[in-house]
């Protein structure tokens, strides 16, 4: 791709971008968000035309007008977003709209056996009949890059693969991107994530907002080095230092239990403290917290907040007793992104700002505008629609909204999943600032790196239970890991 | 290109914004262009008096709408409630306890509804279907087979009577409508149907309680067409329990015309009366016209479909120019 430009109103997306990728690589491409990447990907692949520019595929130019066109020249995209159609099997969702016919017929045998020949081919042991529901997110995952590579692409682009899967699930997907490169195929990744340049790509080519930085085979690279392409700025430490001291306990739960995700869970939280919650995928994080939020109910259990028992049977009583929490997905339950950023943020405070129901307009949109300032929500005005704002700014606004609750317990799940750097160092400096203020913190998040250097202490969960906690010195990447992975009897 | 493509974004924008006023307008100068007797004061009060009913509960359906929600049952519920008033009024010759009456069942058949919706999780589609044809059967039973003669001159003179030269019906609408686009607007029940219908998940994970939010919302339709069904009797001057057939539609119709998503979260009350009129004079025209009543409907459909193509297109437009990853 030489030279491309694309704009939007008000925006040039991208601004005379260049991207090679050499035959039978993998090649990363990396930015901030809004730095343009999903846009050039986007052109490549027939989904917008390009203002400028050319593309030359196998070195003949060509201009893709639709995304079949696309795919028929053997490019296929894996997006961010998985939708597969849950309720139909493995083999359907593969062969979807190109089903095997027999006389207009759907051939059902000539369909499952086409399927389990590609398994076969890439040593995969699914059942082409197994229902999608039934699988994991990374499971399903290899069912899209198995469907891509069916339509004999010879580049696949996957936009941020690992971003909704576990350490060990990564794994599984960086060997099967290394069967592909083997098998000669090449795959264009886009990623935020530093550590999987390095382990999986050979070049890197970075973006900053909608300009080409520069390309580079992996060997030249440090991640100083990166990171400063990236975001333009040296970073001396890309996580903030926590030098506040831990205080009196805040949350206590004892003995919590809810079905076989949340056993025997008991913590403390203390002012001021940053609680990290390790552990993989499925581990049951996620589900402890819904319980101690009220979103799901819990069987047995205490919960204690400054030493008074509390009861929590809905996220109301969560509320009233100052604990919050951002919860994991911004698109499922985390926003109401067909409605304005203003009223994203007062959504749960409003009954605590109106008058018999009643609304102060002005007020509110005071209090509102205020907060999107004070997290430097970038945004061009508060009526905006959720769904218009960058992943990072919409990840504020979750924060924003929790904040203007004042809470004393902040409950976070995966707050950078899916941001570009620069947010992320963002969002780390807002949870320093609270945790000054004496605001207990919990992070849930799959990102070790960030697990390890935020956390006072690290818990470690492991099936549904508690494998382990580690104070701040013993937390490595290694004693975590041993403690998620570790079964016990 | 730019420019021009910026040119259509803000265009689409407006029209999304302003559109149904845009259509309204349109339909105007056609009815006027098309019929002399159109645009004379008489006929004007005519088609308001007609919407009447429809503008009413158009308010209840817009709120269901945004909450994510419908109500079928709402004709038959109209029909019950106008019984109900006539059978009230002719026993006590008491307009205030006749309309209270009214409003309360009306209001029960909302909760029945609301309760197996939002507690016991059926789908919205489902339960008012049910309740469509149990209402309508309690209707028919209740008036003993037979239109209930007589809703007293209070009713009457709501539906059908004028102040100063303005129907009495429009002032109610007018009154009804800005109330309810407080509600909506100003309070925090209305801003959690937008969340809720918007997205549930994220409204319950707020603090906010969906279940009983949505319970309020089907009660408040009920008696909402406990209103349209007293001003239903007055229209009449009776109670009709075969009457308000298909009056849901009507409602419905004008909420999609102005702009209200059947997906959910986006919607204004106040568009969605400007539709209900859109549609009122789209009929009076064709009749001042006389076009073959079959035709009518054939007209009707499609101008429907146009409308919410409009919009689809509209919005798409929109998404397309804004979003910028």
């Amino acid at each position: 791709m030489r030279n491309i430009s694309k704009s939007f109103p008000g925006v040039k997306a991208l601004d005379g971008v260049n991207l090679q990728v050499k035959k039978g690589t993998v090649h990363a491409v990396m930015g901030e968000n809004g730095a343009g990447k999903s846009t050039l990907m986007k052109v490549l692949f027939g989904q917008y035309p390009a203002d400028e520019g050319e593309i030359f595929f196998e070195g003949k130019q060509v201009n893709f007008k639709s995304v079949k066109e696309a795919v028929n020249a053997g490019i296929s995209m894996i997006y961010q977003e998985l939708s597969p159609i849950k309720e139909l099997s493995i083999a359907e969702n593969v062969f979807v709209s190109r089903y095997p016919k027999k006389n207009g017929i759907i051939n059902w045998n000539a369909m499952y056996a086409a399927c389990q020949e590609i398994f076969d081919r890439w040593g995969l042991k699914y059942d082409p009949r197994t229902k999608i529901k039934n699988l994991k997110t990374a499971e399903i995952q290899m069912i899209e890059i198995i469907k891509a590579i069916s339509f004999n692409a010879k580049l696949v682009i996957m936009d941020e693969p690992s971003s909704s899967i576990s350490q060990k699930e990564v794994e599984m997907l960086y060997d099967f991107i290394r069967a592909l490169k083997e098998k000669g195929i090449t795959v264009i990744i886009i990623t935020h994530k530093l550590d999987e340049v390095f382990t999986i790509a050979d070049e890197v080519t970075v973006l900053r907002d909608g300009k080409y930085i520069g390309t580079d085979p992996i060997g030249e690279l440090d991640r100083a080095k990166l990171i400063k392409m990236m975001v333009g700025r040296e970073m001396s430490n890309v996580f903030p230092s926590k030098d506040t001291t831990v205080g009196e306990p805040l949350l206590e739960v004892r003995d919590l239990n809810n079905g076989n995700k949340v056993q025997d869970i008991s913590f403390t939280l203390h002012k001021g403290e940053i609680l990290g919650f390790a552990g993989i995928v499925g581990a049951g994080r996620t589900e402890t917290m819904r319980s101690v939020f009220g979103l799901d109910p819990h069987s047995s259990g205490e919960i204690l907040m400054e030493g008074k028992p509390i009861q929590i049977r809905c996220v109301r009583d969560a509320i009233k007793n100052d604990i919050v929490m951002a919860t994991e997905s911004r698109k499922d339950d985390g926003l109401v992104l067909c409605r304005s950023v203003e009223e994203n943020i007062m959504l749960p405070s409003l009954y605590r700002r109106s008058r018999f129901g009643i609304l102060n307009v002005k007020e509110n949109h005071r209090v509102a505008e205020e907060a999107s300032k004070r997290l430097e929500v970038k945004t061009s005005s508060l009526e905006t629609m959720a769904n218009f704002l960058s992943g990072g700014n919409q990840q504020k606004l979750i924060l924003c909204k929790w904040l203007l609750m004042n809470p004393k317990v902040l409950i976070l799940d995966e707050p950078t999943r899916g941001i570009d750097v620069g947010a992320k160092w963002e969002i780390y400096n807002i949870m320093m600032d609270l945790a000054k203020q004496g605001v207990g913190i919990i992070l849930i998040s799959s990102e070790m790196e960030e697990i390890i250097n935020l956390s006072d202490r690290v818990v470690v969960m492991c099936e549904g239970r508690i494998n382990g906690v580690l104070q701040k010195g013993e937390a490595t990447q290694e004693s975590i890991m041993n403690l998620a992975s570790e079964v016990r009897a | 290109m730019k420019s021009k493509k910026f040119q259509n974004a803000s265009l689409a924008e407006l029209y999304s914004r302003y559109g149904i006023l845009l259509i309204l307008v349109v339909a105007l100068i056609a009815g006027a262009i098309l019929s002399p007797a159109f645009l004379v004061p008489s006929n004007l009060i005519s088609v308001a008096k007609n919407v009447g009913v429809y503008a009413i509960m158009a308010l209840g359906m817009t709120r269901l709408l945004i909450g994510g929600g419908v109500d079928l049952s709402a004709g038959s519920n109209v029909a019950m409630c106008s019984v109900v008033a006539a059978v009230v009024f002719n026993s006590t010759e008491n307009s205030l306890l006749a309309l209270v009456a009214a409003i309360i069942v009306g209001a029960l058949v909302g909760a029945i509804n609301g309760y197996f919706i939002s507690y016991i999780g059926l789908l919205a589609f489902i339960v008012t279907l049910a309740t469509q044809m149990t209402v309508r059967g309690l209707a028919y039973l209740l008036a003993g087979g037979a239109p209930v003669f007589g809703a007293g001159d209070t009713f009457v003179f709501l539906a059908q009577g004028n102040v100063l030269g303005i129907p009495m019906i429009l002032v109610v609408v007018l009154a009804a409508t800005a109330i309810m686009a407080f509600v909506m607007s100003r309070t925090s029940h209305g801003r959690y149907l937008y969340a809720i219908g918007g997205n549930a998940e994220a409204a319950g994970a707020s603090g906010i309680n969906v279940k009983r939010q949505l319970f309020i919302n089907y009660v408040v339709m009920g008696a909402i067409c406990g209103l349209a069904g007293v001003i239903y009797a007055g229209r009449t001057n009776s109670g009709l329990p075969a009457g308000g057939v298909n009056f849901e539609f009507e409602a419905i119709i004008g909420c999609v015309l102005g702009g209200t998503s059947m997906a959910g979260g986006i919607g204004n009350v106040v568009c969605s009366i400007i539709g209900v009129f859109v549609v009122g004079i789209i009929n009076n025209v064709m009749n001042l016209c006389s076009v073959n009543a079959f035709w009518q409907q054939v007209v009707k459909g499609i101008v429907i479909l146009v409308a919410v193509l409009l919009d689809v297109f509209t919005r798409n437009a929109i998404m397309k120019s804004t979003k910028k990853r």
